[in-house]
């Protein structure tokens, strides 16, 4: 957990807020669409209805266990991010607290680019290789940088029903 | 992925462990062994300046992806630690966006910049940039070309 703050938070430009290092999982979506370089369905950050457990409207929709079709042990719920490589990192704040799966694990670019959001809400780590997440069973797993991305996508789906055998 | 089982012995380590894990897939960090990965961007036969590059395995493997310097030039990394990539065929997407980006918008905070690589170079499905990466040292040039219409 990181004790720092930010001055440098979208929405927070020159206030000193507290940021954090776990962010809830929106699931697959390419945030940004085509200027993104990442991949997964239609953007979605900006309304209801993403593909996975926590994002900005999730409230709308009201996402409950009994959607986590794909099994809760197969399904991200939370997971790592490091706030030096993405501005959208403010604490308890609906537009701080979530990344997506559109990006491998552990992608910085470099040199870093944290106003760039629709690259870089993705999730990341400082443990080399890889990044740890919390599924919707409550189990956690370090999830290595060489993991398949159809397997990791089809992890932060709630209801993609995809089958996945174990990464 | 099976290698000549003769291999066993002048890599014990690395290829051990690719015959034990058959069913795991990629590994990572498998000692200095896989592929070295470096190269150029140019669009319309001039260096792109910026943006970022990223290669997807065949056959559902790893993405790795690298950052497009001021001169085009890129090397492919593997997540944070490991600039040895997974050998084998796989699919690159590159998307550069307008310079400067536009920066922190406090009262929307979401300004999204303009592509300056055409779309289809973005998307796995149909950038047509396949490339067979092999153990060692790779040199890849990717030449992007906007057509008339692209060039607005």
């Amino acid at each position: 957990m990181s004790p720092a703050t930010s001055t440098s938070q979208f929405q927070f430009s020159n206030v000193s807020v507290a940021i954090t290092d776990y962010k809830g999982v929106l699931g697959s979506n390419r945030l940004g669409n085509a200027s993104s370089i990442h991949q997964g369905p239609a953007d979605c950050h900006n309304r209801p209805g993403c593909n996975g457990a926590f994002y900005r409207n999730s409230f709308h929709d009201r996402v409950a266990l009994k959607s986590f079709l794909d099994g809760t042990s197969r399904t991200f719920l939370i997971g790592e991010d490091v706030p030096e490589a993405n501005n959208h990192s403010a604490a308890y704040y609906a537009n701080g607290d979530y990344a997506a799966c559109h990006g491998p694990p552990n992608f910085f670019p470099s040199p870093a680019r944290p106003n760039d959001w629709w690259d870089v809400m993705t999730f990341r780590s400082r443990h080399p290789g890889g990044v740890q997440f919390a599924l919707a069973d409550g189990a956690t797993r370090f999830i290595i940088d060489s993991i398949s991305m159809t397997i990791y996508q089809a992890m932060a789906t709630k209801s993609g029903e995809e089958s996945v055998t174990d990464p | 992925m099976m290698q000549p089982v003769i291999r066993l012995t002048m890599r014990p380590s690395c290829t051990h462990l690719v015959f034990v894990s058959v069913l795991g897939g990629f590994l990572a960090g498998c000692g200095p062994d896989g592929a070295r990965v470096a190269g150029r961007v140019t669009l319309d036969g001039r260096p792109l300046e910026t943006g970022a590059v990223q290669f997807f395995a065949e056959g559902g493997g790893p993405a790795v992806h690298g950052t497009i310097g001021v001169d085009g030039t890129f090397t492919l990394r593997l997540g944070n630690a490991s600039t040895a990539i997974p050998p084998g065929r796989y699919t690159a997407t590159v998307v550069a966006v307008s310079v400067p980006a536009p920066a922190v918008d406090d009262s929307r905070g979401e300004a999204l910049p303009v592509p300056i690589t055409p779309a289809r170079y973005g998307d796995v499905s149909t950038s047509g940039l396949t490339y067979e990466l092999r153990e060692g040292a790779n040199t890849i040039e990717i030449p992007l070309v906007r057509d008339p219409a692209e060039r607005r």
